[in-house]
């Protein structure tokens, strides 16, 4: 784990329909996906996240709000590990695969960072498919949504 | 539906998908219509051939492993119809593979639609998962198996196509079966 991060992070789910949640009900890692017309940045596709850098950081998130006025998050928050994240980058067909970073939003958030994905393998579908999947998996606990 | 057909290996008895906007290789040869019930030879293996109509009346006859039916009934009732077709050849031939292991608790196969013309199916476990996805092209439909890298699994990924998917199958029965038992 690089220094000066906390030990998880927080990807919001912006609704409960199965594009995010399974017959099963639990989140998919369609949750990870870029959002359609995303471009790269740097070779690398941004995922928006929030750092638990304190215990307001999941009330924080839960509460963000969308220019209406609606709740940003209407599935709730995917809690994800960073220690699986860091483990994950030194599988073998996932080296250089995952970088994070931080990037706070001055004023607004000061939580708000990025998972970045590089460009092949998110264009590539097949690649993209088995990425997402394995994302999913370092998803410890699914926080319900504010009602 | 109707100038295709699902080749059955004759050896073996596993049902393949449709082949559906793809191409073929030189060493394949396009099932049509009129060759229904004739045996062909792809590679070295034996297929003989249906049609998908007389194969999905059959196999909806079939009972499901009750791992397999809620899937199967999701998918029909949230699904475009079109990516279902692509997906229920899998489904019977997981059902009928699986059936030989009826005796060990499966988790039941979960669905979901991520968008853009996609239905994903996938089977979940504690520490790995196996994806079918089933694009509207089917083209670029796939598969993969990926793990938490807390168990010794193969990750591996690719796109569904008849040369691989008996394959395919196997792996996925023997990672499952491997975890199961």
């Amino acid at each position: 784990m690089l220094p000066n991060y906390p030990p998880t992070l927080l990807r919001g789910i912006p609704n409960k329909s199965d594009q995010f949640f399974d017959s099963q009900g639990q989140v998919t890692g369609n949750v990870f996906r870029p959002y359609d017309g995303q471009e790269p940045k740097n070779g690398f596709y941004e995922i928006s996240i929030n750092w638990e850098d304190d215990d307001r950081a999941e009330d924080f998130t839960l509460h963000e709000r969308l220019e209406d006025g609606s709740y940003h998050y209407k599935g709730g928050a995917a809690r994800v590990s960073l220690k699986r994240i860091d483990a994950m980058r030194k599988e073998a067909p996932w080296v250089g695969t995952v970088e994070y970073c931080r990037e706070p939003i001055f004023g607004v958030n000061d939580y708000h960072g990025n998972l970045l994905l590089i460009e092949d393998r998110v264009k590539n579908k097949n690649s993209r498919r088995a990425l997402l999947a394995r994302l999913q998996l370092m998803i410890t606990v699914v926080i319900p949504p504010i009602e | 539906m109707n100038n295709y057909c699902l080749a059955v290996p004759a050896n073996k008895g596993y049902l393949l998908p449709p082949h559906i906007n793809r191409s073929f290789s030189s060493q394949e040869k396009q099932i049509e219509q009129e060759e229904i019930h004739k045996t062909i030879v792809i590679g070295d293996q034996n297929f003989t051939t249906i049609d998908i109509q007389t194969f999905l009346k059959d196999i909806k006859n079939t009972s499901l492993n009750k791992f397999l039916a809620g899937a199967v009934q999701y998918m029909e009732e949230h699904a475009p119809n079109e990516l279902v077709q692509q997906a229920l050849p899998y489904i019977y031939a997981l059902n009928e593979k699986t059936t030989a292991y009826e005796i060990l608790d499966f988790p039941p196969l979960s669905v979901s639609l991520p968008g853009d013309g996609e239905l994903l199916v996938e089977w979940n476990f504690e520490h790995f998962k196996i994806g079918l996805s089933f694009e509207t092209n089917s083209a670029e439909s796939g598969w993969y198996i990926v793990h938490d890298g807390t168990v010794n699994k193969m990750t591996a990924w690719g796109y569904l196509n008849s040369q691989t998917d008996v394959e395919l199958m196997d792996t996925i029965l023997s990672q499952v079966v491997e975890n199961a038992s």
